[in-house]
């Protein structure tokens, strides 16, 4: 099969199946597509034959015992990739069973021979392959057939796609050990939400994304989200040193003085504390400060919507709408439900891109294990994404709300999170004379000296304000605080 | 005299209740799965109209078609092309069908234009030799 390999590949034209298959299918190679009815083998068949087709292939949809072809046709219209003009020209719909049943499988072999010379196919797919396994005397004669249709897309350099509906029993089908590639369609429930992936068990000849993707069915078609992790490479030695970038600072000087200057450049930042301790509104102060120096910022929230949130801005005086209003700021929300997390990665990485994003707030790392359709995934997530910003030079301040409301102990709800976060700010409340305080204190800067003493954290209209010393902490957790002058909010 | 029918498809399925429909409407009707097995079939065996598919193996609808119009005892034998896709149906001078049945079709709309097509037959009575 070596010099098939150098015949090249084939892109499929389905969002990020080629992404996974490491570059496509090999010219002349023939492919099991495996899933239950439902799980999206027809329409991914279609697709990569309007594709293929578009690009000036000549391609062929066989079916034996499958879907009409006037129902395929019917269903096929509602889909965007339908082009009815390449139809008939570019794009040959025949029935095969017939012939199956007539002659078996070397009749089979023989129709799917002639009709790729007939109409010098580039791609074919065979859409019903139990039935084909059916009419196999013993299970010998089905894997001649499919050694012999190899030879014959070995010969022609035809890439078969061959759609079967055979559950996956455990264990290997002799069939799968003969292709050059198995991609297995499923669709899965998973507490209330059934989702549906990808997962390419086998791709000869190259490396292809292992694991399950996701993958979704819309009028566009089928459309496939690599897992964020896989995609995004890891930090490796031969990486540059990643360039000195200059200090992130929250503009409260009682802040910067304990960070000596600022968060480090291009550094990620866990913001830890319960419920209402400040989390947010130190994140907005953090873009705030930003934005006055033209380092632009985005904020990724999942609670607090865009509304409220400059609204809230405006209270504390910092300047969110003037911000936006000059393209250095940046906001979008997602709602904390069901979804798909590359999605959410993928629409953040494109706005850092996009807007060139020097800071960036993801607001509720909580909120994000929402949408990880498997919570287990959140950490691998949490690092492919702070290695992706810290490549790119943006700092980043993620805030993860902990339970406890009042008190000092600290419970990270995402396993392994606070180990990979470069930077740890703890924020919390204090109970004194039944008056709240707000503390804050730095647990980690990596590679850094900082001031690790516990702050008092205000919130005024002119903003944060972090006590220049510890003595006001001191004495409030001695219980000696003074009555505090301005309201808290 | 019965007349006959010949339908050509690949497809599984639909050739056969159509083929059913016509033999209850009181028709003699062929199969073939393709355009060339139809054309063999056209050679052994009279048809008065032919029903064929578009797209089909080895052979294709409008092929078997202009064959027909080609052959002296075939030119004349109306020819409906049924498909799921009248978009793909050729036009100006290479259309040489008659009729086209857009699939799916009804059974009215199928006898509709067989009878349109195919006048039937007036019932068989005794002939008048000529004196």
């Amino acid at each position: 099969m070596a010099e098939t390999r150098s015949m090249g590949r084939v892109d499929t034209g389905i969002p990020g199946l080629d992404t996974i298959l490491n570059g496509g299918l090999f010219k002349g190679g023939v492919y099991i597509v495996e899933g239950a009815p439902g799980s999206g083998k027809t329409i991914l068949g279609n697709q990569i034959c309007f594709h293929r087709a578009a690009r000036g292939d000549s391609t062929i949809y066989i079916t034996l015992l499958a879907e009409s072809h006037t129902r395929l046709i019917a269903h096929l219209r509602s889909m965007e990739f339908f082009r009815p003009d390449l139809v008939s020209t570019s794009i040959y719909y025949i029935s095969a069973f017939k012939v199956l049943e007539g002659a078996g499988l070397e009749g089979l072999l023989k129709s799917v021979q002639e009709a790729i010379q007939a109409r010098n196919a580039a791609f074919i797919v065979l859409d019903g392959l139990v039935s084909a396994e059916e009419f196999a005397p013993s299970a010998r004669d089905f894997k001649k057939f499919i050694h012999e249709l190899q030879t014959i897309t070995g010969m022609t350099g035809c890439t078969v796609l061959l759609l079967s509906s055979t559950e996956r029993s455990e264990g290997f089908r002799p069939e799968h050990t003969m292709v050059d590639g198995l991609i297995e369609l499923g669709d899965v429930v998973v507490g209330v939400q059934s989702l549906r992936h990808v997962l390419v068990r086998k791709m000869r000849g190259t490396r292809q994304l292992r694991g399950r993707h996701a993958l979704e069915i819309s009028s566009a078609g089928i459309k496939i989200r690599p897992r964020i992790e896989t995609l995004l490479r890891s930090p490796d030695e031969d990486d540059p040193a990643p360039r000195p970038v200059e200090h992130a600072d929250f503009g409260v000087p009682g802040l910067d003085a304990m960070l000596r200057g600022g968060l480090p450049g291009g550094s990620n930042t866990l913001v830890l504390g319960p419920s209402g301790s400040g989390k947010t509104t130190l994140g907005l102060q953090f873009l705030s400060a930003g934005a006055r120096n033209d380092r632009v910022g985005l904020y990724v929230g999942f609670y607090e919507r865009p509304f409220g949130l400059l609204a809230k801005g405006m209270r504390l005086g910092l300047g969110l709408e003037a911000a936006r209003d000059r393209g250095v700021l940046h906001m979008f929300w997602e709602a904390p439900i069901e979804g798909v997390l590359d999605a959410v990665v993928e629409r953040v990485l494109r706005a850092v891109i996009d807007h060139r994003v020097k800071r960036l707030c993801f607001d509720g790392l909580h909120g994000f294990r929402h949408h990880a359709e498997y919570p287990e995934r959140t950490r691998a997530v949490f690092s492919a994404l702070s290695d992706e910003l810290a490549r790119r030079g943006v700092t980043t301040l993620f805030t993860l709300e902990t339970s406890d409301l009042v008190g000092s102990n600290i419970e990270v709800p995402i396993d392994g999170v606070s180990a990979l976060a470069d930077n740890l700010i703890l924020l919390r409340h204090v109970e004194l004379r039944s008056q709240l305080y707000r503390l804050i204190s730095i647990l980690k800067v990596r590679d850094r000296d900082y001031d690790g003493a516990i702050r008092e954290f205000r919130i005024t209209d002119r903003g944060v304000i972090v006590a220049d010393t510890f003595d006001s902490a001191e004495q409030i957790l001695t219980g000696a605080a003074r009555t505090v002058a301005e309201p808290e909010r | 005299m019965t007349q006959s029918v010949l339908i050509v498809d690949d497809e599984f399925g639909l050739a056969d209740i159509t083929a059913d429909l016509l033999i209850e409407a009181g028709y003699d009707v062929a199969l073939a799965i393709n355009g060339k097995l139809g054309l063999t079939s056209l050679a052994t065996r009279r048809a008065d109209i032919v029903l064929t598919d578009l797209m089909m193996p080895v052979m294709d609808g409008p092929e078997m078609i202009r064959r027909m119009r080609a052959d002296p005892r075939l030119a004349s034998i109306p020819a409906i092309l049924m498909t799921a896709l009248p978009e793909a149906v050729p036009t100006g001078e290479a259309a040489m069908h008659d009729a086209v049945l857009v699939k799916p079709f009804s059974m009215t709309e199928l006898l509709e234009v067989v009878h349109r097509l195919l006048p039937p037959a007036p019932p068989a009575g005794p002939t008048i030799e000529p004196g």
